[in-house]
């Protein structure tokens, strides 16, 4: 029968939804609150490490085609390295899906359920999630391909509306206070391009490998120009002092937008039909990881038992935290966490693979 | 004389078994038949009358076991022995009473052919070839059902379909091992893909023109015998949403209506969610000066919004199954006693606000612009849980459902396509028949899902571009 | 595929179960209009700091369907305590349903709160999912609770006359300031500079819109009448639409009026540092129509450019004025300081904390063009 492959597209869409998550909201704030208005800089600075991340990873699959790293890790770092690299890969994600869970309920019940207790709407999520992950890599590609340009292009439109009060004068002066504070604020912000290293897993399933670095290279190009249009813009309208005292400048600017006239006045509900999927999609992309991660270690065929059986593991990480500031403390651990995998451990296999290949070659 | 005893003994016990012998001592010939099932004067005036002529003019089957004797009775045939030869023959008897061909009353269209597909699988066939006579139609016939043994038919164009979907099809349909099969319903349920999901994976029609569209894009239609409605497959989620009409107008219009109908199937399945979730949770969302009217219609309503929807809706989905069974004289009544008495009342009673009302009628007419009955019941039930979700978690729990519904439709397949492309994946030339009917010229390629041999459809080159 | 179902029939059930915390249905919500803020008057009570009233509105009373008189459409609830919030959940006590403030239209605060500082007051709404930063925010000249009070002739909700005062006098006269919503004052105030509100005067059975509400910071330090509010908007740029200058003219024996309609307005500014001391260039463009009686029926190209530099020499007086008066007060409404974070920003890093002394002494210079485009149907 037609087999099912992840196309380019769908590849490129797949990585996108991984990096946009709930940073969206909260994003502008923080790089804001480090770098001032040179804060988009910063995103594009950021895009260009994570291209150079990447390519080695790209590299990497590329040289052993019909493999994930769940397969060449233990290959180039040696049997007992490269399971350990797996399992922090594993508690990486798994904590990044907590993590991302816990804020995203957090911020639905700021937002459209103030009473509402947080470990029902983080159940909401899961049972949303879960039934997606159930359905296999190539069911969730599809839902990305759909869902991720539809919330897209929604946002854009929502913000179109907002043009008509912003001053881009706000972003002046452009590197007003020297290019090192751009600099010392550039690892703040890599967290939230963390995503893309779910290529290393999904590279095999692809239609067509030896593209995916391209498919790469779009879901960055988007996301980076995502962010930076959404700093830019939170910027414009409401300078770079009130920027960063908000928390989710993003609600908040499209909170200030009222459509006069329509059903809808307030468009804060479509930002929140935008949002929620975004973070949905994220949550699916790391835990499906996870489970495969665990199921072809453990030599499964299948990823559904194990992802099942990760639900209640997530859900306690995301309930745990007690409150707001606490859960930024996890997010930060578990960025770091996922900072270093993601230079660190393409590196090293470069270099053992290299290494090896020199071998090989001598002999 | 076995065969005397034999079929007696088999078919004797039912009262409309008839056996007659006829003719002088040289040739004498033995009838069997059922008279439930043979036209008599047919036989009396044309068959017996041809048979006592010398010579043999009137072609006969020879049948050679009693059980082909037996079926063959069964199926309507007069068998007949031959005391001379010692041989048996079947004759037709031209005698099963079957239903003209009429317009079809569930797909009516306004623009296009009108006949129906009738009961008798001969008959239906007959309206296929008529429209294709083309050898590389192929039609095959088998049995199906233990006890009814109907004949089931399945079309297909060859070199068109894809071999891969005619065999998935073939293999699911040899699985059938049932005692009846008495409409192509059966048949639909016993090769559909997930029995769970409440979207139907095939598609059925009674309308000739909606096959033999199919058949040239590349599916496969499955006729059943006794059944007017038949089945086609595979089938995707966007064609639930089309109808012949769009490619008989011209394509604004069909794209107007294609549209039209896109947004039908948006309103019926949310729009009393929505209604819900802005009334109990996010009233904030609705311009003030609505919201202050609506609060004031709504201030004497005892009830939370959701026991309110939901009681509305299903008064409404019980007068339209009312309304579906009865008379159609009646049934008008129905209508009108549903939507104005009840609506009327319940709002003066204040059970009810006058706003849901309009959005339970706007749910109600939209939920009728939907083609295929199926798909829109699907919507109708999807309303409900869609409904509950919206009353406990007010807009979260809309999006919720509305992505797991999404969820659904993405992880399903019909025959091995995908049934939500060419929406995803991405098939773009597809999209040219998708949600806009690109005009005539633009549809020359056969869809691209479908992964047709022969994929061309048309030949533009003697079309000018301008006349 | 058992598992399954069974899986999500548990969590759908649990979602039943267990959802409804924030159900509360529309009509049970008491839509709140506006609220006003004023400070206690009566100082020996220390814990009573704010007096808090919340415009109540009653939908149904509002659309007519109730005939009882004594159910009114709109109430006035005051409350005092020592914070927003707290005063809040004080009117919660004695209202039966549940204030919404999601709709929330205006906020006014009154004078002698503003004297001391609005900041803290407005915290809540900041802060509030249910508040939105396009609630409009003004100064009332005396008690803000007055406002409310009023009566308007046209409208059952004064909240509701008041904010669409405002949206209509911003669009046809700029008599109003265009800071006017608690989303621009945050900015304006977090971003370190000062600005100007709208100032409101109570009358009888009007509120009347009454030039501009000068804040230092959040602290009320002035107030500008509705033509230096006019001239402030020429200053920056905001003057887009229908309002007017009077030019007088002529001889003494007749009156001459001339009537400008402007229809939109730029303004830029250039600044240099010079022996230590920023020098502004502010240039003024506008443009627009001549609406009454200017040319003595006989219009030429020559009487229409002495008109327009009239105009352009009124405007450039007013303007002249009203620095030299900011000055004297030392508070930079005019949006100089971020000119300075913009394009001077060494120097603006310098000087940010004494900004006040160095604004005095800035040298400004002005400069105004204005167009006349056309006439209307009579010469």
């Amino acid at each position: 029968m037609i087999k099912d492959k992840l196309t380019n597209t769908q590849m490129a869409l797949q990585m996108f939804a991984a990096m946009v998550g709930v940073g969206v909201l909260s994003l502008p704030s923080v790089l804001v609150g480090s770098a001032g208005v040179d804060a988009w800089l910063v995103i594009l600075l950021a895009g260009g490490y994570a291209v150079i991340a990447v390519s080695i990873m790209a590299y990497l699959g590329n040289r052993f085609p019909g493999k994930s790293i769940i397969q060449y890790a233990p290959l180039l770092l040696g049997h007992v390295l490269g399971t350990c690299v797996l399992l922090a890969f594993l508690l990486y994600f798994l904590m990044f899906v907590g993590t991302i869970v816990r804020m995203s309920a957090d911020v639905t019940k700021l937002f459209l359920l103030d009473l509402t207790q947080v470990e029902v709407i983080v159940l909401g999520m899961l049972v949303t999630s879960t039934y997606l992950i159930l359905q296999g890599v190539n069911a969730i590609a599809r839902f990305n391909e759909f869902i991720q340009p539809l919330a897209l292009f929604a946002l854009l439109l929502v913000l179109t509306q907002t043009l008509r009060e912003t001053d881009f004068g706000r972003l002046l002066p452009v590197l007003g206070d020297g290019i090192q504070s751009v600099l010392q604020s550039f690892p703040s912000v890599f967290f939230s391009l963390l995503g893309f290293e779910i290529l290393l897993f999904l590279h095999p399933f692809m239609e067509n490998p030896s593209r995916g670095l391209q498919s790469a290279f779009l879901a960055i190009g988007m996301t980076v120009v995502l962010y930076a249009l959404l700093t830019i813009l939170s910027i414009a309208l409401m300078g770079a002092a009130e920027v960063e005292l908000i928390e989710y400048p993003a609600l908040a600017i499209i909170k200030s937008i009222e459509v006069p006239g329509s059903f809808i006045e307030r468009l804060d509900s479509i930002m929140m039909m935008v949002w929620v999927p975004f973070a949905v999609t994220s949550i699916v992309m790391f835990h499906y990881c996870a489970s495969l991660i665990t199921s072809q270690l453990l030599g499964l065929q299948d990823h559904r038992v194990v992802s099942l059986l990760y639900v209640p593991i997530v859900f306690l990480i995301a309930v745990l935290p007690r409150n707001v500031l606490e859960v930024e403390k996890w997010s930060q651990w578990t960025s770091w966490l996922g900072v270093g995998l993601v230079s660190l451990v393409p590196l090293s296999m470069i270099v053992a693979y290299k290494w090896r290949a020199r071998r090989v070659s001598s002999t | 004389m076995k065969w005397d005893k034999e079929l007696a003994n088999r078919l004797g016990s039912s009262s409309d078994f008839q056996r007659y012998e006829l003719g002088t001592e040289e040739k004498q010939l033995l009838f069997f038949y059922l008279d439930s099932l043979v036209n008599l004067t047919y036989i009396q005036n044309q068959l017996v009358d041809k048979l006592f002529q010398d010579q043999h003019p009137y072609p006969l089957t020879a049948v050679h076991t009693v059980d082909e004797a037996v079926q063959a009775i069964l199926e309507g045939f007069i068998v007949i022995w031959s005391m001379s030869e010692q041989t048996a023959y079947k004759a037709i008897s031209n005698g099963l009473e079957s239903r003209s061909i009429e317009e079809s009353e569930n797909e009516s269209n306004l623009r296009g052919p009108r006949d129906g597909f009738v009961e008798s699988l001969n008959t239906n066939l007959s309206l296929i070839r008529r429209r294709l006579p083309n050898a590389d139609l192929h039609i095959h016939i088998r049995e199906i059902g233990r006890q009814t043994k109907t004949k089931v038919a399945l079309l297909y164009v060859q070199g068109i379909v894809h071999p891969d979907v005619l065999h998935e099809v073939r293999t699911r349909l040899d699985t059938i091992d049932i005692d009846q099969v008495l409409d192509s319903g059966i048949v639909e349920q016993w090769i559909e893909d997930s029995w769970v999901s409440p979207f139907p994976q095939i598609q059925n029609t009674e309308l000739p023109n909606k096959v033999l569209h199919a058949i040239l894009e590349g599916r496969v239609a499955i006729m059943v015998d006794g059944s007017p409605f038949v089945l086609i497959v595979p089938v995707t989620f966007s064609m639930l949403f089309q109808a012949p009409d769009d490619y008989y107008d011209r394509w604004l219009i069909g794209s107007a209506i294609r549209i039209i109908r896109a947004v039908g199937a948006l309103v019926a399945l949310f729009l009393p969610a929505l209604y819900i979730a802005l009334i109990s949770y996010h009233p904030g969302m609705i311009p003030t000066q609505l919201a202050l009217s609506i609060s004031a219609t709504r201030a004497e309503v005892p009830f939370p919004s959701l026991v309110e929807a939901i009681a509305m809706e299903a008064t409404l989905e019980m007068l339209r199954e009312a309304g579906l069974r009865l008379p159609k004289m009646l049934s008008q009544t129905v209508g009108i006693v549903g939507g104005l008495v009840i609506g009327q009342a319940a709002v003066e009673a204040g059970i009810v606000s006058p706003v849901l009302v309009i959005v339970v009628a706007i749910t109600a007419i939209s939920t009728f612009l939907v083609p295929a009955y199926n798909a829109s019941i699907a919507l109708r039930m999807l309303r409900f849980p869609l409904m509950l979700l919206a009353g406990s978690l007010g807009l979260f729990g809309l999006i919720l459902g509305a992505l797991l519904i999404l969820a659904h439709l993405v992880s399903l397949k019909s025959f091995g396509i995908n049934y939500f492309s060419p929406i995803v994946p991405y098939r773009t030339k597809d999209w040219k028949d998708l949600l806009v009917r690109a005009p005539l010229p633009y549809l020359k390629e056969r869809p691209e899902i479908l992964h047709s041999f022969n994929s061309k459809r048309m030949n533009l080159q003697k079309r000018k571009k301008g006349w | 595929m058992k598992t399954r179902l069974l899986l999500s029939l548990c969590f759908l059930l649990t979602f039943l179960l267990a959802g409804c915390w924030d159900r509360v249905e529309i009509q049970d919500r008491l839509i709140v209009m506006a609220v006003a803020i004023d400070k206690v008057r009566t100082e020996d009570e220390k814990r009573n700091f704010y007096e808090f009233t919340a415009q109540l509105t009653e939908a149904q009373a509002l659309s007519g369907r109730i005939s009882t008189p004594n159910i009114s459409p709109v109430w006035n609830a005051s409350a005092t305590g020592p914070s927003i919030f707290e005063c809040i959940r004080i009117l919660t006590t004695r209202v039966a349903r549940q204030p919404y403030y999601d709709h929330l239209q205006i906020i006014i605060i009154g004078e002698e709160l503003a004297k001391e500082g609005i900041d803290r007051a407005l915290d809540l709404f900041y802060r509030d999912h249910e508040s939105r930063p396009k609630i409009k925010l003004v100064i009332a000249k005396g008690r803000a609770r007055e406002v409310l009070d009023l009566d308007p002739k046209l409208m059952p909700i004064s909240g509701r006359y008041i904010s669409t005062l405002m949206e209509e006098g911003e669009a046809k006269t700029a008599r109003f300031p265009k800071t006017s919503t608690i989303g621009q004052f945050s900015s304006y105030f977090h971003g370190g500079a000062n600005c100007v509100l709208p100032a409101l005067r109570i009358e009888k059975q009007e509120a009347k819109m009454a030039g501009g509400a000068i804040m230092r910071g959040d602290r009320l330090v002035g107030w500008l009448s509705d033509q230096e509010v006019k001239t402030l908007r020429w200053l920056n740029g905001t003057f887009t639409a229908g309002d007017e200058v009077i030019v007088k003219n002529g001889s003494e024996q007749e009156r001459n009026v001339t009537t400008f309609e402007v229809r939109g307005a730029r303004s830029s500014v250039k600044s240099e540092i010079r022996n230590g001391i920023p020098v502004f260039t502010l240039s003024i463009r506008g443009e627009g129509s001549l609406a009454e009686d200017g040319f003595d029926h006989k219009p030429s190209l020559r009487k229409l450019k002495e008109r327009e530099k009239e105009i352009s020499q009124n405007i450039k007086e007013n303007a002249e004025k009203l620095i030299v008066k900011m000055q004297k007060k030392k508070v930079d409404i005019f949006g100089l300081y971020e000119e300075m974070r913009r394009h001077q920003h060494p120097y603006w890093k310098q000087h940010r904390n004494n900004w006040d002394e160095v604004f005095q002494h800035a040298d400004i210079h002005i400069d105004v063009v204005t167009y006349i485009r056309r006439f209307g149907q009579f010469k």
